[in-house]
């Protein structure tokens, strides 16, 4: 479509080239980064799914020893390359190849279109938009990306799922969407609550797509079902892999319950070391109420446009959730240019950049000092996660603002251009 | 009421744009004149030392009597291994270590930074703590080379005399660690770096033996030959590698029991006779931060530093009447304070100015200096975003009616010469609607109705070629950075000026090469300048709170680069072009290194060394940090030459 | 109390004031570590100068967080010194800690005084006062206004200190008090004092530091502290054996702040008879052990109940006794089980199974791949039939 072939193939080639170029000339690299705490959180870490490997691989629960967080499943499909620390060339593959789909993913997503005109809603300035090859260069060579690929996250195959979910849904795929959406929920569980915006999503390019209309309940029902049904299958293949329902509590229990209070980009480990434990069960409560509710308000104020919902979403995972990483704001921040025509409306872009910006060099300036000049402390380093989140939470308010606006220029085309106030 | 609502009327006002320029350069001069005041009483303390453990020169100190024979004895055996070979060295070492009842080990070491090799042998020995667990240690170490490159006799003997004068009291309750290395910087960064196990095993040997954490580090540098020679003051030299600097109690402590109560006086930066004026201290004050700036390791103490274990090395200096037993006592007496300690220390500033020995400007006081000058460049930046904003006022306002409108939205900047004059005049319009709540909007649509609303999109700003041309300037750096730190000796100098010769000429010659696409549109150069800035702002923010003294001086030198802006050509341009090419960073290194006396070659040795053994980092800032803010700021002036 | 009252002419005539029975002594040193030598040694100093007044171990609760003799930095292992004369050695072979480490703690402070404890709490560690004892208190550590810091984590304040002492008096756990403290900002300390007969002296008025008297330049630290020194002073020159005569307002009247470097405040208010009373106090009558004894009114108390007692103890040695016995003949019967174990371990599969603890074994890598390969197709073929079953 709009990403002609040659083009695009040189856009994958040169973004596959550079990372295998970074991974071969700087072969210290990868494991430096999967040691910032920025990129690698307990549930994500490759250092510590290697450890699950080897736990795996010579016969032992890999969830003994409480280190190894993530999806069981991960471990047989990881067990087939050869090690990690031999051979890296494999796994350095296997992640360029997940970044090069998720950008293909992401692709695909920009051209549908769905951004900006969707069956219930085409915006007014539907025509300003970035073509989707600049979309996907964005998201290739964002220095974000490129550093969570290096760092083996998997955080990446997350992101990979998500955009494949969204990609999906905005082609009206429905197995393979429920497919993808419950193996990223199944690796990473918050994405469950993408859930309801991508099958808003989903319903509108179906009916753009065949005339004929499901009744919305059935297609609910049928879709919610097939999920369940998916995500059932995955925790009982896991089951049967490990022998029991232990996994569980490993897994899922941890990001629920946040027992590893290792330091990250996000709000909640400052504030669950500060916490007396007598309140720690209360506020966990109160902070997952939190990240949940923006799903239903979200997907219901803004049903006529759920793919920036499901966008809009992944900002709030980069911010709330308990384990966010720089991964999860890379997924965001590469999302954001499918809204182009948003940008116009936007008015603290220079703000929110320049925090984002200045937070990813003091960020690690503060850990250093804190950690191992010792000149510094937590505060130091917490203090910059505020204004990391800080930026990230002005461009979702900013550009919820944009969308709002967006959608009442075209509800009342005489207002355009005039000052909104809040009565 | 009344002032917001002035505020609020000066904010729409087209002069706000005016300021910029001059609150950059306020922020400049005020932050040099607060460097200038930090001198004075008001602004400085006392040192005082705040951790309870201490308890300087508290102890009588009984390294005296026999002990000076036994010293003297251990500098005529120095005196006699200082020319073996090295294998015989080590050897002879080790045996007098031995013969203390210490265990003792040696590590070889061999770096190759720019083809050259240094490689030497470290000797070590470990004292147990008698009644200690063993998970604490601290360092006594001489390099048998001084830093300015002596034969360091009787600092090793005094190592080996108080090695065996330790060994026999029981109250230690820490590990001692003797160490004697080959040289004064690399010996012990290999030694530290392989007893975290942080070493290339294919340069640096693995140590065989090791003690507890290390919790302090002292260095002795006594050059006397095996006659003696009475000295007058220590200098106590504490800048670590990076600029990172040892815990201000180790310093204070040190000291406070120097002069305190060995009456032997202190002094530091090289000022060797300090009388405690305004204008030595300003001296004492802007060297230390010369040396901080530079980030080199002034002495076997450097290395530890990054390890965040304090340390620092004492230095015998003039003609006096002190003597050899006399820093022995000192270093007795210093041990017995570090013994007291229960943990790192931590109670003091790990981010101080020195001004003599007994008097500091704690980082409060003194980062807003940095933090000031670092500011200017970002509301440069600022200044400039806003100003890109508004290069598409003049498309509306010529025509003023709506066809003119359309072709504006095509992005296509038309009119570059009008544009200079155009936005300080008039047009309050869009320039809020980037960095301001919408409040301006509906006013300003109110009154002038003329421009029409379907030319708000136009006033987007063409971010890719800037934000392209200023990565690929930043990235371009690596290519120096890898050149400087890689050539052999003999090629590094004709490198470097070729380096200097391509750095001036660089930047007309981007601008000529982007001029044949008429790409940098005046609104594109602005972006360009605003985009550099930025990173240098925050580059310059970040950077001072690691080495406060580096981000000062890189931000002065890089100060004209706020108040440059492209010209029309002319004289204009070419004074500006003129003016930047004279603090280019190759320049300024060359300049310095002319008006320090030290050959350029020996510059570029040092840092490739550094960058190779010690991890140094100043390059890095030079290279991917200094150079392309001034190659960016050189092209916005240099494509109004073109 | 008629009772007692109607007692005490006939058998204290000559000490018609000092109606106690009984003398006891807490001697509290809250800090810890190597630096705080001179509150350690401050403790002993005062531990060892009522001992020598006559008060038993078994009335001296002595509470040390730190044991200076064996820090590695004593330049002089197994001692504790009070003076660089180093003439006398406070530990000595003789000492008895009740409260070491760290059991000094804030909670145990007070449980002691108001006798909250647990009945397995041994009598060493326990104040067995009744309210014919006079107890001396003596503090000393780092503080500050109106609290007393605990070994760096925690702090007593002086409304705690109060309230414990109002609770003894409550529970007639005291006779007369004097409570003596050595810490910056002392004076602070017992100003919330409201319940009856405690005569309250400190080192130092509000805003005061305290100071130490002098260091030992082998030892490497100060050894004690002013007002502590000064007290001693006095205690030795002074009271020389238990017969002294010597009032608690001449020891008051010696206190010289200029030898002091602060003012040590004192407390009369709360004293039965006011200033002149408690000026007149014997330093005996809370320093020293009381000479006289009181004979148990009730001593006809049934020699039964004693016998009884008696047996009860006896029956209790003998099941002591006979589980001690038990335990001997379980040993070498687990030891068989143990000879089993190892006979049988030709089949040892049967043997223990534990979850969790399995055998190491890398030579399964293979089937776990085909683990991985069967997923893989797996989730492929899912893949594959949901991208057909769309394209219909």
């Amino acid at each position: 479509m709009a990403l002609d072939a040659k083009q695009k193939a040189a856009l994958f080639a040169g973004a596959g080239a550079l990372r295998l170029l970074l991974f071969q000339a700087f072969p210290s690299l990868p494991n430096r980064l999967a040691g910032r705490v920025e990129l690698s959180t307990p549930v994500s870490s490759f250092k510590r799914l290697q450890e699950g490997l080897y736990l795996y691989t010579h016969n032992v629960s890999p969830y003994d020893g409480g280190v190894y967080h993530q999806a069981p499943l991960l471990l047989p499909l990881l067990s087939l390359l050869p090690s990690a620390s031999d051979h890296p060339l494999a796994t350095n593959l296997l992640f360029t190849v997940v970044d090069l789909l998720s950008a293909h993913a992401l692709g695909q997503i920009a051209d549908t279109g769905r951004a900006a005109s969707t069956r219930l809603f085409t915006s007014s300035r539907k025509s300003i938009r970035w073509s989707s090859a600049a979309i996907v260069a964005g998201y290739l060579f964002s220095p974000f990306t490129l550093a969570a690929c290096m760092a083996r996250s998997t955080s990446a195959l997350t992101n990979l799922c998500i955009l494949t979910a969204m990609a999906k849904a905005s082609q009206g795929a429905s197995t393979t969407f429920l497919l993808v959406l419950s193996a990223a929920s199944y690796l990473s569980m918050h994405p469950l609550l993408l859930f309801p915006p991508l099958l808003a999503l989903l319903y509108d390019a179906r009916l753009d797509r065949s005339k004929s209309a499901p009744s919305p309940l059935t297609f609910t029902v049928m879709h919610t079902f097939g999920l369940l049904v998916a995500c059932g299958a995955l925790l009982v293949a896991s089951a049967l892999l490990t022998g029991s329902w232990d996994f569980l509590e490993a897994t899922y229990g941890v990001r629920l319950l946040l027992p590893d209070l290792t330091p990250n980009v996000g709000l909640w480990w400052y504030f669950f070391i500060e916490m007396f434990d007598s309140f720690r069960d209360f506020f966990l409560g109160v902070f997952w109420l939190h990240v949940a509710s923006y799903t239903p308000g979200l997907t219901i104020r803004l049903r006529t446009q759920p793919l920036f919902v499901a966008a809009t979403l992944t900002g709030i995972f980069a911010i709330f959730t308990p384990y966010p990483s720089v991964a999860d704001a890379a997924l965001y921040l590469s999302l954001i240019p499918l809204f182009r025509h948003l940008f116009p409306l936007m008015r603290y872009t220079f703000l929110a950049s320049a925090s984002v910006l200045y937070a990813s060099f003091l960020g690690p300036a503060f850990y250093h000092l804190w950690v191992y000049a010792g000149s510094g402390n937590a505060n130091f380093f917490y203090a910059i996660t505020l204004v990391w989140s800080l930026g990230l939470s002005i461009i979702v308010g900013d550009s919820l603002y944009a969308a709002l606006r967006d959608e009442l220029d075209v509800e009342r085309p005489e207002l355009r251009d005039k000052e909104v106030k809040r009565i | 009421m009344a002032l917001l609502a002035t505020l609020l009327a000066l904010r729409k006002d087209a002069r706000i744009l005016k300021i910029p320029p001059y609150l950059s350069a306020f922020l400049i001069l005020v932050g040099l004149g607060w460097l200038l005041v930090l001198p004075l009483n008001e602004y400085s303390r006392a040192t005082y030392v705040s951790e309870n453990a201490l308890l300087p020169g508290q102890v009588h100190t009984y390294f005296t009597g026999s002990e000076h024979n036994i010293f003297r004895a251990y500098r005529h055996e120095v005196a006699g291994l200082v020319d073996m070979p090295v294998q015989q060295r080590t050897e002879k070492l080790s045996e007098l270590f031995r013969a203390t009842n210490l265990k003792v080990a040696t590590q070889k070491y061999a770096y190759t930074p720019s083809g050259r090799n240094i490689s030497n042998e470290n000797v070590y020995a470990v004292l147990q703590g008698p009644r200690a667990d063993a998970t604490e240690a601290i360092v006594l170490m001489a390099s048998l080379k001084t830093m300015d490159d002596e034969h360091n006799y009787s600092g090793v003997a005094l190592v080996l005399a108080l090695a065996r004068y330790f060994k026999r009291w029981s109250l230690w309750s820490k590990d001692i660690i003797f160490l004697v290395s080959g040289d004064s910087t690399s010996g012990p960064q290999a030694w530290v770096d392989a007893y975290h196990d942080a070493h290339d095993p294919s340069k640096v040997e693995s140590l065989a033996i090791k003690s507890g954490a290390l919790q302090g580090a002292v260095g002795v540098e006594y050059p006397a030959g095996p006659w003696g020679h009475r000295y007058d003051k220590l200098h106590v030299v504490y800048d670590g590698t990076n600029g990172q600097l040892p815990n201000l109690d180790l310093f204070n402590t040190a000291v406070n029991i120097a002069s305190g109560q060995m009456g032997i006086r202190c002094t530091l930066q090289r000022m060797w006779n300090h009388r405690d004026t305004y204008q030595e201290r300003l001296q004492t004050m802007l060297r230390g931060m010369l040396s901080q700036g530079l980030g080199h390791a002034t002495g076997p103490h450097s290395a530890f530093i990054p390890y965040h274990i304090d340390a620092i090395t004492l230095v015998t200096v003039g003609d006096g009447w002190h003597d050899e037993m006399g820093l022995g006592r000192t270093v007795e007496s210093l041990f017995r304070s570090l013994n007291n300690l229960l943990e790192h220390l931590h109670q003091s500033f790990f981010f101080y100015l020195l001004l003599e020995a007994k008097r500091f400007v704690s980082i409060g006081t003194y980062l807003p200096s940095a933090m000031l000058i670092a500011a200017n460049f970002s509301i440069t930046a600022i200044a400039l975003w806003v100003q890109s904003g508004r290069w598409q006022e003049p498309i509306p306002n010529p025509a003023a009616t709506k066809p003119v409108s359309k072709p504006a939205t095509s992005e296509s900047s038309i009119e570059p010469k009008k544009q200079a004059e155009e936005p300080t005049q008039q047009e309050e319009p869009p320039e809020q609607k980037d960095t301001e709540p919408p409040t301006t909007l509906v006013s300003n649509d109110g009154a002038t109705a003329i421009i029409p609303t379907a030319a708000l999109p136009i006033s987007e700003r063409p971010l890719f070629l800037p934000a392209a041309f200023v990565l690929t300037a930043h990235l371009f750096g690596l290519i120096p950075l890898a050149i400087f730190n890689t050539l052999p000796v003999e090629e590094l100098y004709p490198s470097f000026l070729l380096a200097a010769n391509i750095t001036i000429l660089l930047p007309l010659g981007a601008a000529f090469f982007l001029s044949q696409f008429n790409r940098p549109t005046p609104q594109e150069t602005t972006l360009i300048h605003c985009f550099s800035l930025l990173f240098l702002g925050m580059f310059l923010s970040a950077l001072a709170t690691l080495n406060f003294s580096q981000s000062l001086m890189v931000g002065l030198l890089t100060a004209p680069l706020s108040f440059v802006r492209r010209g029309k050509g002319g004289l204009g341009s070419a004074a500006q072009f003129a003016l930047l090419a004279a603090v280019n960073p190759v320049m300024v290194v060359q300049a310095a290194a002319y008006a320090a006396k030290v050959p350029m070659l020996d510059v570029l040795v040092k840092a490739a060394e550094g960058w190779e053994i010690w991890g140094l980092w100043t390059q890095v800032v030079m290279w991917l940090v200094w150079w392309p803010a001034w190659f960016c700021g050189s092209v916005v002036v240099a494509s109004g030459l073109i | 109390m008629k009772f007692s009252a109607a007692l005490v002419p006939l058998l204290l005539a000559p000490f018609a004031a000092t109606e106690h029975t009984s003398n006891w002594a807490v001697l509290v040193g809250t800090s810890r570590f190597w630096f705080n030598y001179r509150h350690l040694a401050n403790v002993l100093s005062l531990y060892r100068t009522v001992k020598r007044l006559g008060i038993p171990d078994s009335q001296i609760i002595l509470m040390l967080p730190d044991d200076m003799a064996c820090n590695p930095r004593n330049a002089f292992p197994g001692t504790v010194y009070n003076n660089a004369d180093r003439a006398l050695d406070l530990y000595g072979d003789n000492i008895e800690v009740d409260y070491r480490g760290y059991e000094v703690t804030v909670e145990n402070f007070i449980r002691l005084m108001t006798d909250r404890v647990s009945e397995d709490m041994p009598r060493s560690k326990r104040l067995m006062t009744d309210e014919r004892s006079n107890i001396l208190v003596y503090m000393t550590g780092h503080g500050g206004n109106e609290f007393l810091k605990f070994q760096d984590a925690e702090e007593i304040s002086a409304y705690d200190l109060a309230d414990a002492f109002g609770q003894m008096w409550e529970k007639k756990r005291y006779h007369e008090m004097l409570f003596m403290i050595d810490t910056c900002q002392a004076n602070t300390m017992y100003s919330k004092f409201y319940s009856p007969n405690i005569l309250a002296t400190g080192s130092s008025e509000i805003d005061q530091s305290s100071y130490s008297h002098h260091a030992d330049n082998d030892v490497g630290v100060a050894v004690i502290d002013r007002y502590t020194y000064y007290n001693l002073d006095f205690l030795e020159k002074n009271v020389r054996d238990p017969t002294s005569k010597v009032t608690m307002g001449e020891l008051f009247d010696s206190y010289n702040p200029a030898d002091m470097h602060s003012d040590p405040g004192i407390r009369y208010d709360l004293f039965d008879g006011g200033e002149a009373g408690a000026r007149s106090r014997l330093i005996m009558d809370f320093f020293g052990n009381v000479q006289n004894v009181e004979i148990d009114a009730g001593s006809t108390k049934n020699e039964t109940q004693w016998r009884e007692e008696l047996e009860a103890i006896d029956k209790m040695i003998v099941e002591a006794k006979r589980r001690h016995n038990e335990s001997l003949n379980v040993r070498p019967q687990a030891q068989h089980l143990m000879e089993e174990i190892v006979a049988s371990g030709s089949q040892p599969e049967k043997s223990i199974k534990k979850p969790g603890a399995v055998k190491i074994d890398t030579e399964s890598a293979w089937s776990k791949q085909m683990v991985g390969v069967a997923a893989l197709l797996g989730f492929a073929g899912v893949w594959v039939a949901g991208s057909l079953l769309e394209s219909l």
